[in-house]
């Protein structure tokens, strides 16, 4: 079978050195398929690819584009309900195809490595961290069980984890992020495999570890072992990756040498995702391709093909993975795949694409040169087209902050009774028509001060003041008038919906709060607020549960402008977003902020989004604020380590300099 | 852990201060004359017994004295006497605590054998499933006096295999056992199954089959020992309700023990005997859910305090 | 007997119910025979429930008697028929009482004062520490036998199960974040709890109610069983079945009709208050 393949294989991106020993993994023509009922869901569609030793390839694609399924069949584990067929699929030269359940658990965590998202879920939480890390040196036979425990320690030091005698009594939960998942990486790699997939190894984690996690996979790749990476940000991979395949829609769209991939895309998909990078645009330019800009991802098509919305939460974020991460029922997004690879046979990318023409929308393209595409084109003149060049607001001191908040402090009791501070004498404002960002990591204390300045979190000491009149510590009745004056958009908007409600309901409600009667009178305010969030009237008719992501976002962000309020708070609104989608909203939002001289408070832990929307930056760490300064000035010349490091950590796509453009 | 100690003490005697408040409450709220209650319906005592008795009760006293009598009679272990049978509660309950115990124990044993192999077999596979769904659903939906009289007609009058009556040996206790057993099986493999299908779900129990473990090793080594927090909480809820099942089962199987004798007390008005009862079943409830906190701690070092 | 209160001891999640949809229909047709019976028995007999026949006495089951004869003579079909309205009153009266007052204390103990729900939860514990069957017992013994008693300590013993779980339901939506919007919004409390903690919260308990319907039901019988529910001749399902087992060894069709009746009933009560829950959880984005 091997051989035959050959000449389909040659179709991939081929090294030079001919005549060599077998590529460590050779996949071609796989495609998977899953049946669910009387539905079928083409997850995997054509795809070869192959990996040598100490080499990184990267796949990458949004939610639902058919990476982890990939990543997946190589293991074996994409349950009773997927149909697998491949040309070839040769793990040193050893078919896998033919591989009965006893034949794959031979290789799995043998000879092949699985790492998976967040290691808090990933490693089992009722056993130790040593238990762990040992099962598959026991179960191949590989150590005695007295001689295991030595094994663990060697292993934990081989990962960088300090004190391993200690760690490895532990459970998952008693470590942090960065160390849980080192731990993680130690039970894939115990048993020595050549092969290491990595599943969005560091989605979870926050910058500064996230990079921490790379140089440790980068070391295996020294060491000799072949990485295959899964991850839905282009980004990130730029760290490790020597070639990159980018997914969509069950199909490689494009694949090629990482650095070419990713300084000159030729698919218009992957231009897309690269233009979506906040931190590789300058600031005032759009991060959304024109169609998606012009069309507001009006027609349904456009922002409907994207997926359902990942959460960051625990078990998610892994595309397909959440939900199929059911061992034995693994089976991608039916919502995604169902509809992206539809029964039509034209390219799935069509739908979203500012180049689409008939032909696309009819025939599947046949790769040529690394490109699936009808209509490969050049990259396009990146920031030459940035002609709304960021014109720096400049606020006068004079100006009364609409925000102060002062010294604010904020403790909170653990389930175990020991108190910890959330928030320790924080101090901000924000003036009328600007832009401040808040950065830190998870547990920076970023979400308290958000909820302080809502009015949702009452401060053990300080005052938050709203417009000059105290707005903390007054009586629920005195702020309700008020309230509709400062509004939210959340991570997860769909939890911020009443279940029952349609689109006209939750609109109409809060249209009504601001004087708005009768129902012809609402709907048409509600229709007049989705169009200006580039939504068609027709949303109104539909539930939030029935929409996508990124729409859900739209109607969130609709219903906190219904009011017409002066603030408006974004926490992390676009975190549980796929980055193309992500651009679509950023750019939404940077968009309403200046027609409507909003002042935003924007929360995120991501430096590339907070560049990309704030006028004035603050960083926080550990319930504190680290750094506060004017934008361009912080990333430029930060003041404090902390705000270095962080910097420092974030991924940046090769050519592009500094974060700031 | 002193503290976590000390609050579990303080809940654990909320609640069987709650129970006896709750009996105390009971007697209050019989209409009547309480004397007459106490007495039970079919004693004519003379006007010179009740005045004793009142005296005796503190009946004349104010209601937060009698109270505090009351609770002072329980802390020293003295509930009463039963009216008709003329002899301390609390040697009665002890009498028949041990039958009963017996039948809780044996039937439990069994429910959770058979819940673990059912759900163990069947959870995450499809065509088990069906079969699992079915006869769960008709278990749980079992009236167990009417399964109790099925498997006596079947096993008893038919084939012979056990007694009809009684409550001594083995034999005597398999139906019953049964009986009690069969609905909670069905209500315990329904709970261990999703647990175990959760844990399945789970990234950890793909991690462990990338290992290179099998189906049946990720069960019993990963998944199974989630699924018992679940289990464990509904098992001890259960065990506790075995209590009111014995009734039941007991009646219908003319048993000996606990459950015989309530339903004796009820049917006499013995208040007496129904309040000791309630304060037993109310111990139970305190004991079974101090075991039920240990196990949680051995199984899941999430829970541990600090 | 511990089928006695699922609503509180089974945490409803997702039971999964994936065997197609013709148990839901199969289920539904019981329960609409089922209703009939109880409306209009009339209709399905022309014989009396109560009328005695001695020299047609323990008859086997044929054709003349469907289900054969008791030790006075009378037609166990026509019995097991007229007694669908007795046995199920009981059942329903005692969930509609004890779904409304659980729902009151739940959610009193959601919106109310702090030191209310304090208390009204302590309480709600300490009744939950109790076997349903022996509360009810209690109870039976204060209020005395028959078969309104018998309604009401049903309820009372099913109340502190559906007030945890309304509780429950009610703390969820109101640390959701849809009612923390409406908060922004800057609606009032009350406008809050009747715009989305109510409505979202009495869904779920519904769909519970039904399942706790057939606890009912079989506790009702259970102890109409005991003797202290409705009183023979009526032809309620437990008393039935209590008659009926002093003749087990000569007349096994006195032991299992009137019992298979109440199973049947309870499992399609089972079957269509799970499909609803199931349609229930796949709607609500938790």
């Amino acid at each position: 079978m091997t051989p035959a393949a050959d000449s389909s294989v040659k179709s991939e991106v081929r090294r030079s050195t001919a005549g060599h020993p077998p590529d460590l993994l050779v996949v071609d023509g796989l495609s998977v398929t899953f049946r669910t009922g009387r539905e079928e869901v083409r997850a995997v569609r054509n795809v070869s690819f192959s990996l040598e030793r100490g080499e990184c390839l990267a796949i990458v694609g949004e939610s639902g584009s058919g990476k982890s399924v990939t990543a997946r069949t190589l293991v074996g584990l994409t349950g009773a309900k997927a149909h697998v067929t491949a040309r070839a699929l040769t793990f040193e030269g050893h078919d896998l195809t033919t591989l009965d359940e006893r034949g794959w658990r031979a290789v799995r965590g043998r000879r092949i490595g699985l790492v998976l998202q967040d290691a808090l879920v990933s490693l089992d939480p009722l056993r130790t961290v040593g238990a762990e890390i040992a099962e598959p040196l026991l179960t191949h036979g590989l150590t005695r069980r007295g001689e295991a425990a030595r094994r663990v320690l060697g292993l934990l030091g081989d990962v960088g984890v300090p004190d391993p005698a200690r760690r490895a009594r532990q459970h998952p939960h008693q470590l942090s992020g960065g160390l849980r998942q080192r731990a993680l990486i130690a039970s894939a790699i115990a048993a020595g495999p050549d092969l290491v997939i990595a599943d969005e190894p560091t989605t979870a984690l926050d910058v500064t570890v996230q990079a921490q996690i790379f140089d440790l996979l980068g070391r295996l790749k020294d060491r000799g072992a072949g990485v295959l990476l899964i991850s839905h940000d282009l980004a990130v991979v730029a760290r490790l990756a020597d070639r990159v395949a980018v997914m969509y829609g069950g199909l490689i769209v494009e694949h090629g040498p990482a650095r070419e991939v990713l300084t000159s895309p030729r698919h218009p998909y992957t231009q897309a995702l690269l233009a979506a990078v906040p931190s590789a645009r300058p600031r005032g330019t759009p991060l959304s391709t024109p169609v998606a800009r012009v069309t507001g991802g009006a027609p349904p098509s456009s922002d409907d093909a994207e997926g359902t919305s990942r959460s960051r939460g625990a078990f998610a974020g892994a595309g397909a993975s959440p939900a199929s991460a059911g061992g034995e029922g693994a089976s991608p997004d039916p919502a995604v795949g169902g509809r992206v690879v539809g029964v039509h046979g034209g390219c799935p990318y069509a739908a979203r694409c500012p180049l689409a023409d008939d032909t696309c929308r009819d025939h599947l393209p046949s790769e040529r040169q690394g490109v699936s595409c009808h209509h490969p084109g050049l990259p396009p003149g990146a920031p030459a087209q940035a002609t709304a060049v960021a014109v720096p607001r400049v606020v006068p001191d004079a100006v009364v902050p609409l925000i102060e908040v002062h010294g604010v402090g904020k403790r909170f009791r653990s389930p175990d009774g020991t108190w910890h501070t959330a928030v320790d004498g924080v101090s901000l404002h924000l003036h009328p028509g600007e832009t401040l960002g808040v950065v830190g990591e998870s547990g920076s204390g970023k979400t308290t001060v958000a909820r302080m300045v809502l009015g949702l979190v009452e401060p053990d000491q300080g005052t938050v003041l709203f417009d000059g009149h105290l707005w903390s510590g007054v009586r629920e009745r005195v702020r309700r008038t008020r309230r509709t004056r400062i509004q939210a958009v959340y991570q997860d908007p769909l939890s911020s919906f009443d279940p029952r409600h349609t689109v006209e309901r939750l609109l109409g409600d809060a249209v009504a709060r601001t004087g708005t009667r009768g129902r012809a009178a609402k709907r048409a305010r509600a229709a007049a607020l989705l169009d200006q969030v580039g939504l068609p009237a027709a949303t109104l008719a539909r539930r939030p549960r029935d929409l996508s992501g990124g729409q859900r976002q739209r109607v969130a962000i609709a219903r906190a402008l219904a009011p017409a309020p002066d603030v408006l708070v974004c926490d992390e609104p676009v975190s549980a977003l796929d980055v193309s989608i992500q651009a679509q909203i950023l750019d939404l939002l940077v968009a309403l902020q200046r027609d409507l001289g909003l002042a935003m408070l924007f929360i995120s832990h991501d430096l590339g989004v907070i560049h990309h929307v704030s006028d004035r930056v603050v960083v926080m760490k550990d319930g504190k604020v680290v750094e506060t300064g004017e934008v361009e000035k912080l990333f430029r010349d930060p003041a404090q380590p902390y705000t270095k490091e962080l910097l420092a950590a974030v991924p940046v796509l090769p050519g592009v300099r500094e974060v700031a453009g | 852990m002193i503290a976590v100690l000390i609050r579990r003490a303080a809940s654990a005697l909320a609640v069987l201060l709650g129970a006896a408040t709750l009996a105390f409450a009971a007697l209050e709220l019989i209409p009547g004359d309480k004397v007459a209650a106490l007495l039970g319906p079919a004693t004519s005592a003379s006007e010179q017994v009740k005045a004793q008795i009142r005296a005796e009760y503190g009946f004349d006293r104010p209601i937060v004295v009698q109270y505090l009598h009351y609770l002072g009679r329980l802390v020293r272990g003295d509930l009463g006497d039963s009216y008709q049978l003329s002899r301390p509660v609390a040697g009665l309950l002890a009498e028949q605590l041990w039958p009963t115990a017996q039948l809780a124990l044996a039937a439990i044993a069994l429910a959770v054998a058979l819940a673990v192999l059912s759900a163990v077999v069947t959870a995450g596979r499809r065509a088990g499933r069906a079969v699992a769904t079915a006869w769960e659903l008709a278990a749980v939906s079992l009236p167990s006096f009417w399964l109790g009289i099925l498997l006596l007609t079947v096993f008893s009058f038919q084939l012979g295999m056990f007694p009809v009556v009684g409550g001594e040996g083995i034999s005597a206790l398999v139906l019953p056992a049964v009986t009690l057993a069969l609905p909670i099986a069905g209500m315990l493999a329904q709970v261990l199954r999703e647990g175990l299908e959760a844990a399945l779900a789970q990234p950890f129990a793909v991690t462990a089959r990338a290992r290179g473990l099998s189906h049946t090793a990720v069960r019993v080594r990963h998944t199974l020992r989630h699924a018992t927090v679940p289990l464990a909480t509904l098992t001890g809820w259960l065990t506790g309700s075995l209590l009111g099942g014995a009734v039941l089962v007991e009646t219908v199987f003319g048993r000996p023990g606990v459950g015989a004798l309530t339903l004796q007390a009820v049917s006499n008005k013995d208040m007496p005997v129904v309040i000791g009862v309630v304060l037993l079943s109310a111990v139970v409830f305190v004991v079974i859910s101090a075991v039920v906190d240990a196990l949680y701690a051995v199984v899941d070092p999430r829970l541990k305090a600090g | 007997m511990t089928t006695f209160s699922p609503a509180r001891a089974v945490p409803v999640r997702r039971v999964q119910w994936r065997a197609g949809r013709l148990p839901e229909v199969a289920a539904w047709a019981v329960l609409v025979v089922v209703a009939a019976f109880a409306v209009a028995p009339g209709l399905f007999s022309d014989l009396s429930p109560i009328a005695i026949d001695p020299a047609g006495a323990m008859r086997g089951p044929g054709a003349a008697h469907w289900f054969g004869t008791d030790q006075l003579g009378r037609d166990q079909f026509t019995r097991v028929v007229h007694g669908t309205r007795p046995s199920l009153l009981i059942g329903l009266g005692a969930t509609v009482l004890a779904v409304a007052g659980g729902a009151l204390i739940g959610l009193l103990a959601v919106v109310g004062m702090r030191y209310a729900e304090q208390v009204l939860m302590r309480l709600v514990d300490i009744l939950l520490s109790l076997p349903t069957m022996l509360l009810a017992l209690l109870v039976i013994t204060v209020l005395g036998e028959g078969s309104g008693n018998v309604m009401f300590a049903i309820a009372i013993a099913f109340i502190p199960g559906y007030a945890r779980i309304v509780r429950a339901e009610a703390l969820v939506v109101v640390r959701s974040g849809y009612v923390e919007a409406a908060r922004a919004l800057g609606l009032r409390q009350s406008v809050l709890v009747v715009r989305h903690v109510l409505p979202n919260a009495l869904g779920p308990l519904l769909v519970l109610a039904t399942v706790g319907f057939g606890t009912a039901l079989i506790a009702a019988s259970g102890l109409s069983f005991l003797g202290f529910g409705a009183e023979p001749p009526s032809p309620e399902w437990g008393v039935m079945l209590s008659e009926g087992r002093n003749y087990l060894s000569t007349a096994w069709w006195l032991g299992v009709f009137p019992g298979g009746a109440m199973t049947l009933t309870v499992i399609a009560v089972n079957i269509v208050g799970r499909a609803a829950q199931n349609r229930f959880t796949r709607r609500a984005p938790r």
